[in-house]
């Protein structure tokens, strides 16, 4: 009906009324009051006509929304009034909703959706660890002690066995080095995982000694055979064997990359798995139960079976299989949720920068509240006149809340733009050792995060100074034309606690982040031998066509190792089965012959086969003894790390002990020499570095090597000439890009890096919002307190009087801040203390600088409020009184 | 800023005015159509001056009574000649319904007040 609408229903009751209003008139004048008299009666008897029509508008009902359009366009105009404060909360707020945003987002495609399999909490990546005495030392999986497992247990539905691999893919015109996993027919049922053509590998060859089936996956189908739709059937050459192709996996397929796989995160290995090839396990692979733990396992529990019951049947299994080991040593198997083994360390430190954002985001709230109620202190007298004219309570607080989310909803939407932006620079940042990087982006669980956030910080900072304005006495403001000399406390007791709150924020920013800060400085330290730009690592692997024996690789190497060394440019030059900082690998006992056999603790060591001249082209320092010659070629030798020679008994010079090893293929078992001790090698930056043995290649030269090659000249050119080098020697071999020494490294600590830089981002920030925070409400002390000042100064007090007056104001509350803030950093960095390296959480130093510092800058927010109060004129101060 | 006419202190009160003044509109129609102003008046009289009828609530009354369909509204020629359209207000068949049990509603609490304040003995 036409007079529902807004318009028309206004005139009909204006209508309504005038016609009251005549007649009324009209009655009073038949009463005998004169004409205009009778007009004033009929007023006063009918009331306030703007107050009648104004209920009257509520009783139509949604005249609420016409109020809060009213009030929007009234907290609109009170934002343009305050362009500074208004820059000031939307910025600071767009920093802290996009930076919570962005970061909430890395944690949405991380760690929330990280694996996308049916039932993903029911699979389970497993390992084998070495129990001996009170140490239990974790390795990979033995391939002998998985069949077994197998064979025998009963809590899972099905279990894989993977082992990494990298392969030359033989194309028409070219080589690519392309990255895989061997692993069993069962891995595809275990994943829940369709293929969208062709049909999982058969289980008959998984001990069959030959893999010759390849399944695809969908961005290798597509970039390398044209997503050519009859491509099951056809063959595809690896290192020039054809393979099979039986099937195809969807688009959609995720899989943990080749670092990922491995338990100890391999920084170098992040490339994403290319394609799977059945095992087909030879005989030389499946070894004694203690031996040889190369490969990496995943299962899926039945339904209804827990971990802990999964790995105690597992464990009574491993003591059958390992029922022939050492005295005292035992096999055990060690489950882990596949999520946490996939995303790894990743997980703690993107909660840690998560926390981080989240408490900076915190401390822009109570910035901004305490804005807010430096700001409305200026209104009390505006608030007291809306009470008196009517409004209500409620109407005041709709009226701040909405102002609050104005402000909010502009920083949040501004936020989210800059999370668009910001999203592309912490993936270009972030670690390639995060998983599932090239999924982050800001998604609808994104937007609806960032509408929280806002929600809730507009709430939160416009709520406290209502809340602060409800119980202040808005009565007495209108008797004064102004603040009143007499106020006692000039400051309001939440604005002091806000203030001295922020400094708490900062002072637990601050103190982790420069712990971390010191921890990275401090692995980059221990680190510091491999931390060099002039030493080019690059690796390839033998092609089995041409190298299928030992001898024939050894030839390789040493004639590749002969020709590099032999360019410009070159210092020296090795190979080494696996470089420090790239993983553990390659696990296994080592028997000294001179420790009595009946020992009671096996020694685990990780063996590295490396050329001679290895230890001085990376440039890992010799402790005692000499390094291999190679004029020692074919003889049995062995080199110790530190920490393996340290496990020898006291008095028995390692220079003298001899260990018994048997050979991998032939299974002859041969004496090595020990001939020296090398310092210790790390496998990750921030770890204890494992006990390493050193054997000369001509033992057993490894398929896939690494060269190290130490450079003269600019390593950017000469890694071009290795790469030539290698390419004129067998065009077969894939060469991947080289990566300096330095690189490796730094990949390695890029989680580390990573967090550590957005916490020192985050505490400085705090920082200068902490000190904005404190600066504001000085101020706001001096220009309230002005008259007190002018009579102190009429009195005769000095300006320094007045100027400590006010210092010692913001000194107080930085110091209650510091209390609480050292307190809250303290308990944090205990539970931090996994991230710190060599820094204890209590470390003195960092939280005297923190105190300090933080100690310095309330002085330095509080000066220039403080100056200013020194030079009150006090006639112009008292002129009102 | 709203202003609201009545006390806002204790919301009790206005509650049951609220509700009287709405059972006496509705009761007042019983007799037929009728415009504000002569709501009022009727009131006023019938209770001999007794209930003054604020005219301040009145409006807002009307237009609660009419959103809830108890009552429905029409401009009417009325007066001498037909000159003037005055806005006349009329009861709905569920005002009617609305009224029965107002005034039931109030029975029942008058007797329960009367029966404190004037126990009789019964016999």
């Amino acid at each position: 009906m036409h007079w529902r609408r807004p318009k028309f229903r206004e005139q009909d009751l204006d209508r309504e009324l005038r016609s009251h209003l005549e007649l009324e008139a009209e009655e009073q004048r038949e009463a005998g009051l004169p004409p205009d008299q009778a007009q004033f009666a009929a007023q006063r008897r009918l009331g306030n006509i703007t107050a009648i029509k104004e209920v009257t508008r509520e009783m139509w009902g949604w005249t609420r929304w016409d109020k809060i359009a009213q009030d929007a366009r009234y907290a609109l105009r009170m934002l343009r009034k305050n362009p500074g404060f208004t820059t000031i909360a939307v910025l600071t707020l767009a920093f802290g909703i996009g930076a919570n945003t962005a970061i909430f987002s890395v944690i949405d495609a991380v760690l929330l959706e990280a694996l996308p399999y049916p039932q993903p909490g029911q699979l389970y990546s497993i390992r084998e660890s070495i129990e001996a005495g009170p140490r239990r030392s974790p390795a990979l999986v033995n391939a002998g002690n998985f069949l077994f497992w197998e064979q025998h247990s009963r809590s899972f539905a099905g279990m894989a066995l993977l082992q990494p691999t990298s392969d030359n893919l033989n194309l028409e015109d070219a080589t690519v080095p392309v990255y895989g996993v061997r692993t069993t027919a069962s891995l595809f049922s275990v994943l829940g995982i369709q293929l969208k053509m062709g049909r999982p590998f058969a289980p008959k060859y998984d001990r069959s000694g030959m893999g010759a089936a390849i399944i695809l996956t969908a961005p290798l189908w597509r970039d390398h055979f044209h997503s050519d739709p009859a491509i099951v059937g056809k063959a595809v050459h690896l290192n020039g064997f054809p393979f099979t192709v039986v099937g195809v996996l969807p688009e959609s397929f995720y899989f943990p990359n080749q670092g990922e796989l491995n338990p100890i995160r391999i920084a170098g290995w992040a490339h994403p798995i290319q394609y799977f090839i059945n095992i087909g396990l030879r005989r030389d692979e499946i070894l004694p139960a203690m031996d040889s733990f190369n490969y990496s396992a995943l299962g899926r529990l039945r339904s209804g079976v827990t971990a802990k019951e999964a790995t105690a049947e597992l464990d009574a299994i491993e003591a059958q299989a390992a029922a022939k080991a050492p005295e005292g040593t035992h096999l055990r198997a060690d489950l882990a949720p596949l999520k946490a083994a996939v995303v790894g360390p990743a997980e703690k430190y993107l909660w840690m920068v998560m926390g981080g954002s989240a408490i900076l985001l915190l401390l822009i709230c109570v910035n901004l509240a305490g804005l807010m109620i430096a700001k409305t202190t200026g209104r009390t007298h505006e608030v007291a006149l809306r009470t008196a004219l009517g409004a209500s309570r409620m109407d005041i607080v709709r009226q701040f809340l909405l102002e609050g989310l104005l402000l909010a909803s502009a920083g949040g939407s501004l936020g989210l733009s800059g999370a668009y932006a910001g999203i592309r620079l912490l993936v270009a940042a972030a670690p390639v050792t995060i998983p599932r990087l090239e999924s982050i982006a800001v998604n609808s669980h994104a937007l609806l995060f960032n509408c929280a956030a806002a929600l809730g910080a507009g709430v939160f900072f416009s709520l406290l100074p209502v809340a602060r304005m409800a119980t202040g006495a808005s009565s007495g403001a209108l008797k004064t034309t102004g603040p009143t000399a007499s106020a006692g406390r000039s400051v309001s007791r939440i604005h002091q606690s806000l203030a001295a709150f922020e400094i708490a924020l900062c002072t637990l920013l601050l103190v982790t982040a420069l712990l971390l800060a010191q921890s990275l400085a401090r692995v980059l330290g221990a680190n510091r031998w491999a931390n060099v730009e002039h030493v080019i690592t690059l690796s390839l692997s033998a092609p089995p066509k041409n190298y299928q024996k030992p001898a024939d690789r050894l030839r390789l190497y040493s004639r590749l190792l002969e020709t590099v060394r032999n360019s410009p440019g070159i210092a020296t030059a090795g190979v080494v089965n696996v470089l420090p900082f790239t993983g553990k690998m390659w696990s296994a006992d080592v028997r000294f012959q001179e420790i009595p056999k009946p020992s009671t603790e096996a020694i685990l060591a990780d063996w590295r086969f490396v050329s001679p001249e290895y230890f001085r082209a990376i440039g890992l320092p010799l402790s005692v003894g000499s390094y291999f010659g190679d004029s020692e070629s074919g003889r049995h030798l062995a080199i110790l790390s530190e920490g393996l020679a340290r496990q020898l008994p006291a008095g028995l010079n390692p220079i003298t002990t001899h260990i018994s090893w048997r050979l991998p293929v032939s299974g002859q078992t041969v004496t090595l020499e020990v001939v020296g001790v090398v310092q210790d090698a790390r496998t990750t930056p921030d770890e204890h570095p494992p006990r390493t043995i050193y054997v000369p290649y001509w033992e057993w030269p490894p398929w896939q090597v690494s060269l190290a090659v130490r450079t003269a000249a600019n390593p950017r050119t000469v890694a071009l000439g290795v790469q030539r080098i290698i390419r004129q020697m067998d065009s077969s071999i894939a060469t991947p890009l080289p990566a300096t020494m330095h690189e490796v490294l730094s990949q390695a600590v890029a989680p580390r890096r990573f967090a550590t830089l957005l916490g020192l981002a985050f505490a400085l920030s705090a920082t200068f919002l902490a000190a904005l925070g404190l600066y504001g409400l000085i101020s706001l002390a001096g220009s309230q307190r002005i008259r007190e000042i002018g009579i102190r100064i009429a009195l005769g007090a000095e300006a320094g009087s007045i100027f400590w007056m006010m210092t010692s104001q913001a000194l107080a509350l930085a110091t209650i801040g510091l209390m609480v803030g050292t307190a809250a950093a303290y308990a944090a960095a205990r539970t931090l203390a996994a991230f710190l390296y060599e820094v204890k959480p209590s470390d003195p130093l960092t939280f005297g600088a923190v105190c300090a510092s933080l100690l310095a800058i309330s002085l330095l927010a509080s000066y220039a409020p403080a100056r200013r109060a020194t030079r009150v004129d006090p006639i112009v101060a008292l002129r009102y009184e | 800023m709203s202003a609201i006419p009545m006390p806002n202190d204790s919301p009790d009160r206005i509650q049951l005015l609220q509700g009287t003044l709405d059972m006496l509109v509705l009761r007042t129609l019983l007799f037929g159509r009728a415009h504000g102003h002569q709501i009022a008046k009727h009131i006023r009289r019938t209770t001999d001056d007794l209930l003054q009828v604020d005219h301040g609530s009145l409006y807002p009354a009307l237009h609660r009574l009419e959103r809830k369909g108890w009552i429905a509204a029409k401009w009417e020629q009325a007066g001498k000649d037909l000159k003037r359209e005055f806005k006349y207000y009329r009861l709905t068949p569920a005002g009617r319904k609305q009224l029965v049990a107002e005034e039931s509603k109030w029975k029942k609490v008058t007797n329960a007040v009367a029966r404190i304040m004037w126990p009789v003995e019964e016999g």
